[in-house]
């Protein structure tokens, strides 16, 4: 019993000191800003957690949060069937440019409209994410180079598409037209971004942890990222597990990208996905790639790049890349954990090592 | 019906060659480590940060320094300098993560990307006030060397020399690289490490040694290619200035199977790739976006072939 | 005659897993002769070598090599005091040829450059020196396992060593591989090399070895010398107590015939066919034995028979229901149950909980289902169940399985398999790495099995396994069935011959 939660503490320890770690790090940085840290550490919290003006911070954080609890989740199938696939950008990007032009092209009642934009770009992103699965299983396609080329022929793809074919008008920006208002998804507070979408999210969330722990499916899924042959040799067929299970993810990372066009930003534009898709991994890694690690730490780093922006950058001309600075930190910390987790062991049989002695006077 | 040779001229090979050498550089890291058993897949964000440390070196020795106020062209050395000497120091660090506290590299690698793609930016904010792209009139860009005796030779002189000094070194590393892997001790022993841990280590050789030497090694060419970027090809710096180009380097190693040779002959074809893309968009009315597409499916492409021939390798080798 | 090695009182407890692996251990070597070490698994033996060969360190007591106290950081150390070790499991580079690979470290050639050419002159010198034969070009990747020992002993007399360990160096040998190995090690003790060998094969032991040192539970029960012992009484010193060596069994009461194959071939990804038309049958309540040397076709007949594999031509019937194109799960719904021969990568998820282990291939049955989910608590039940019915010593419902010995991990697997009362079961190596006392346990279990009315194919390259479970034995050699044997025809001569792609008539004769 005690044993048991002694490594209890220490997942939950590990990760706050990488935070903790991170924030030291990310200091520095700040004061070569030329700012005191814990300023901007201040503004930075209000701006991402805060419950003050017109539209309080929090929910726009939650409603930032909505698109990377999805792609993290979609990284998080990858991860747990055991391939490393991180193309959940490519497929992000590929959900919304669906999105943007089914959302224009077809001529629907509303909600059934909205129904196969949705499923339309789900196709797509999975379509997408079959890609370097199929590469894997049948070629032996290292993943992680090719979901980067994957991501990379994704944002190509996409300022083709909103500099010719989708391009609304002749302007300064390329951009594809506006939807129609009627199949826009509502948003609880008009300009917080936080909407039906995020209820969908959550959703989603509580099923995926019920598919993966609680199913059949979910084991054989379990089995075969664990020990590809152990789940061969008990019937599982390892390859079409593999290809459902990254279908089954590109579906999630596109149907994040097809929500935000028709929750957020009503149209697709140039530059639309900034880096976000590569923001699901760090979600999915940082979480543990688990459906309630990966909520927490989508709102925490949507907020970190919500306060960057909001906070940092406005009120203390602090460059918002502050943001991805310190998630980067956060992540390497949690790479390093072997190189301080002694020190926590240490420290913890250090604070309970009296108490045993008082148990048994 | 030869039209399409007029794509290829003197200009097209000369600036191929110009954009393969990162990926060379790149390449040829990469392949040393895969050989080494250690998977570097942060070549990318060290070429990055070398980038931008080669620019801001420069800029620092140029302005700074009595040396590089008297010799604008020395201070530029002094700047690729220093962008190899900081990605060496990365190479490092993550040697000494990965040996000494069995920390795993693609995670680590993907934490230092992203690192390098946020921190350059948030740097050239905070140094200097730009958002997009920084550069200074200040600073000389590495100069082109010709060599009398090679220009020449009738028809293939003109492709074989007028580059700066990063382009002969990446060429004369491809060579020496070659000759270290099959004929010394050190090359040999790097083989060893990479394919059967447990039996170098039995047979005596130091396995950190080697994993050490590659991943400073490939570090130093990264940080070499980053500075090609910035102050060689061009003298400026902008976000995310690598653009995948070390991506594009370990799949070259992979498409050479990562031996030096085969590694500098893959890179050199992508960097055909490039050039001919380059040369597309002028001649053509293909949208760029198109043309820029090419590089990257043709990576998968060849990956898939690649990977598919030493799958099967791989298959004979265990039901023997 | 002097010591080549002594040891004074030698303790190594390892911390991580609580084991107390050597305690005071002390013993000597004589300079020139061959010493056995023989113990169960767990008893210790790999430890002390590995100590004598400076892989680990010891907490207490001293290692004397010719006389002289030695203290050893790393293998390097050892080698440079004159001692070598072949390992269990080789450690080649595959692609290097046999001359690199003898050389590897010690590579010959001025400043750093190697000369390919006086390297191969000494490989040459070296096999030509210890009479052991070897092509100094072929690349090793294409050897057989007993040319791949004979280049791992060539590595250490490379390093000019006199003490040779060797680590159950016959495991890893087809029989016929064996004998001439047995005849090098005398050749090479010949040679005045000091020779310490590991090994659990008693029989070996006393044919080869001058003295024999037995160790339990971390220490020396006795050292004897071979002349003047017998396999009875090793057995007894390793085990504690008397060991049963032939397998209680009454005699095969076969019923109807549960498994049919017909002419079945099987062609591998690479396009070779390596089951050859391969045709016969098991009867419930008969052991039937697959003997052959290892990569004759056993691994693509119980694949196929599985349903791991394709067959390319022929049919397999399972009570006379065709399955020939079934899946992995059909086959086992209608009553086929495997125990692989890798438990460890194959056989079991290392990674995950007893509960998940033993769930495997069930999964889907109706038994463990709640509407769409799992149903946990049977999930625990089944689990819980296995544990107890099998004594699965230090298991718990949601303990990881990385953490049992092999035998338990063993009782885990055929556990598994059992429960659901199968028609056919198939053993591949069923006891290969455990000691005897699991041996025995799993030999009892089949033989248990086969009487209540099972019928059970064996798959073994242990040629004393087969003959002391087997009521028919058929022999595999190049993907053919080379003949099958029944009653008396079942001894080692027979398997012998058929092995190596003789015919009985031959013997007849």
């Amino acid at each position: 019993m005690k044993r048991m939660s002694k490594t209890m503490a220490l997942s939950a320890l590990v990760p706050l000191c990488a935070l903790i770690l991170g924030i030291l790090v990310t200091s520095i940085f700040i004061f070569l800003a030329g700012t005191s840290p814990l300023s901007a550490f201040e503004v930075l919290i209000s701006g991402a957690f805060g419950t003050t003006g017109k539209v309080w911070p929090l929910l726009i954080t939650l409603g930032q949060a909505t698109p990377l609890i999805l792609t993290g989740l979609a990284a998080m199938y990858s991860f747990r069937v055991g391939v490393f696939c991180i193309a959940q950008e490519g497929q992000y990007v590929f959900g919304a440019i669906t999105a943007a032009w089914l959302g224009v092209a077809l001529n629907l009642p509303p909600f059934l409209h909205v129904l196969v934009v949705l499923a339309a770009s789900m196709v797509v992103g999975g379509i997408y994410g079959l890609i370097p699965a199929w590469l894997k299983v049948k070629l032996g396609v290292n993943e992680i180079i090719s979901s980067i080329m994957l991501n990379s022929i994704a944002a190509l793809v996409l300022e083709y598409m909103v500099a010719f074919p989708l391009r609304a008008d002749q302007g300064q920006k390329a951009q594809s037209a506006v939807l129609d208002r009627a199949i826009w998804l509502p948003q609880f507070v008009q300009g917080s971004r936080w909407g039906i979408s995020f209820v969908i999210a959550i959703t989603l969330v509580v099923i995926s942890y019920l598919y993966i722990w609680k199913t059949p499916k979910g084991y054989e899924l379990r089995m075969v990222g664990q020990s590809a042959r152990f789940a061969r040799y008990g019937g599982v067929k390892a390859d079409p597990t593999i290809l459902q299970t990254l279908f089954l993810s590109g579906m999630i990372a596109g149907l994040a990208g097809s929500m935000e066009i028709l929750g957020n930003y009503h149209r697709i534009m140039t530059g639309f996905s900034s880096g976000l898709g590569f923001d699901g991994l760090s979600v999915a890694l940082l979480g543990q790639s688990h459906p309630l690690g990966v909520v927490i730490v989508a709102i925490l780093l949507a907020g970190i790049r919500q306060g960057a922006q909001l906070g940092l950058q406005i009120n203390l001309h602090v460059p918002r890349e502050l943001g991805g600075v310190l998630i980067a930190m956060v992540i390497l910390f949690i790479a390093a954990e072997n190189v301080y987790r002694p020190y926590l062991e240490k420290l913890y049989d250090k604070i309970h090592a009296p108490k045993k002695e008082l148990d048994h006077v | 019906m030869f039209e399409f040779l007029s794509l290829f001229n003197v200009n097209v090979i000369n600036s191929s060659i110009r954009l393969a050498t990162p990926i060379v550089l790149a390449a040829l890291g990469a392949a040393m480590c895969n050989k080494a058993g250690v998977l570097n897949l942060a070549i990318d964000g060290k070429m990055l940060i070398g980038a931008f440390t080669g620019i801001v070196a420069t800029y620092f020795f140029r302005n700074f320094t009595q040396v590089g106020i008297a010799h604008p062209i020395l201070a530029t050395y002094l700047g690729v300098l220093t962008a190899m000497v900081v990605g060496g120091l990365f190479g490092l660090f993550f040697a000494w993560m990965h040996i000494k506290y069995k920390v795993d590299l693609v995670i680590l690698a993907i934490a230092i990307n992203m690192l390098a793609l946020e921190v350059t930016v948030y740097l050239m904010r905070v140094l200097f006030k730009q958002a997009g792209t920084w550069s200074d009139p200040s600073i000389v860009q590495l100069p082109s060397i010709t060599v009398g005796w090679i220009a020449a030779i009738p028809f293939f002189g003109s492709f074989l020399t007028g580059y700066n000094m990063i382009v002969y070194v990446s060429w004369i590393l491809a060579v020496v690289l070659s000759i270290m892997m099959y004929k010394t001790r050190f090359g040999r022993h790097i083989q060893a490490v990479g394919e059967n841990i447990e039996a170098a280590k039995a047979a005596g050789i130091s396995v950190q040694r080697v994993q050490y030497f590659a991943l400073v090694f490939s570090g130093v060419l990264a940080g070499m290619a980053g500075s090609f970027l910035s102050v060689g090809h061009l003298t400026l710096f902008t976000r995310n200035m690598s653009n995948g180009r070390g991506w594009i380097g370990n799949a070259a190693a992979l498409f050479g199977f990562n031996s030096a040779p085969g590694s500098f002959f893959a890179a050199l074809f992508f960097g055909f790739a490039d050039g001919i893309a380059l040369r597309l968009q002028n001649v053509t009315d293909l949208p760029p976006y198109i043309v820029q597409l090419m590089p990257n499916i043709l990576t998968i492409v060849i990956l898939a072939f690649v990977s598919y021939r030493a799958k099967l390798r791989e298959l004979k080798r265990t039901q023997q | 005659m002097e010591n080549a090695v002594t040891f004074n009182s030698i303790s190594k407890y390892f911390a991580s897993t609580h084991v107390q692996a050597n305690q005071d251990v002390s013993f000597s070597i004589k300079k020139g002769e061959i010493h056995a070490i023989c113990g169960e698994n767990g008893a210790g033996k790999s430890t002390l070598m590995n100590i004598l060969f400076g892989i680990e360190k010891p907490d207490t007591g001293t290692i004397e090599v010719n006389g002289e106290i030695c203290e050893f950081h790393a293998p390097f150390d050892a080698i440079a005091k004159g001692i070598g070790m072949v390992h269990q499991h080789f450690k080649v580079v595959n692609s290097f040829s046999v001359t690199k690979n003898i050389l590897l470290g010690i590579e010959k050639g001025p400043w750093g450059f190697t000369n390919a050419k006086k390297e191969r002159e000494f490989v040459q010198q070296l096999s030509e020196k210890y009479s052991l034969p070897i092509d100094p070009d072929q690349i090793v990747g294409t050897l057989p396992v007993g040319l791949l020992q004979r280049v791992e002993i060539l590595k250490m007399l490379a390093r000019e060593v006199s003490i040779l360990i060797l680590d159950e160096p016959t495991a890893v040998l087809t029989p016929q591989e064996v004998k001439p190995f047995l005849q090098t090690l005398r050749t090479l003790a010949k040679n005045g090399q000091t020779i310490l060998f590991i090994s659990h094969k008693l029989q070996e032991v006393l044919d080869v070895a001058d003295r024999v040192t037995v160790m339990k539970k971390g220490s020396v029960v006795g050292t004897k010398s071979t002349e003047d012992t017998t396999i009875k009484e090793l057995a007894t010193m390793m085990v504690g107590r008397e060991v049963v060596f032939t397998v209680d069994k009454e005699p095969a009461v076969p019923k109807a015939t549960v498994l049919e194959v017909k002419e079945l071939s099987v062609i591998n990804p690479l396009g070779v066919k390596v089951l050859k038309n391969v045709t016969f049958q098991v009867k419930a309540g008969e052991i039937y034995g697959l003997a052959g040397v290892s990569g004759n076709g056993q691994e693509a007949l119980v694949s196929a028979l599985c349903g791991l594999e394709k067959a390319s031509e022929g049919s397999i019937l399972l009570e006379g229901e065709d399955i020939t194109r079934s899946d992995v799960l059909e086959r086992k719904n209608l009553g086929l149950a495997h125990v692989p021969e890798d438990r460890i990568n194959v056989g079991l998820n290392l990674q995950t909980t007893v509960k998940e282990n033993v769930l495997m291939g069930f999964q889907r049955n109706k038994r463990f289902k709640k509407r769409l989910f799992l149903d946990q608590e049977i999930c625990e039940s089944h689990a819980r169940n296995i544990i107890e019915q099998y004594a699965v010593a230090g298991a718990s419902v949601n303990g990881e399985v990385g953490k049992l010995s092999g035998g338990n991990m063993q009782k885990i697997v055929l556990g598994r398999e059992l429960t659901s009362e199968p028609k056919l079961l198939i053993v591949n190596q069923p006891t290969r790495g455990l000691d005897v006392g699991s041996i025995e346990f799993v030999h009892k279990m089949l033989i248990q099995q086969r009487d209540a009315g099972v019928a059970i194919i064996v798959v073994s390259v242990e040629l004393e396994e087969i003959l002391s479970l087997s009521d028919r034995v058929g022999v595999l050699c190049a993907g053919i069935l080379q003949g099958e044997l029944t009653g008396d025809q079942i001894d080692e001569k027979n398997i012998g011959l058929l092995m190596v792609g003789g015919t009985l008539d031959e013997t007849n004769e």
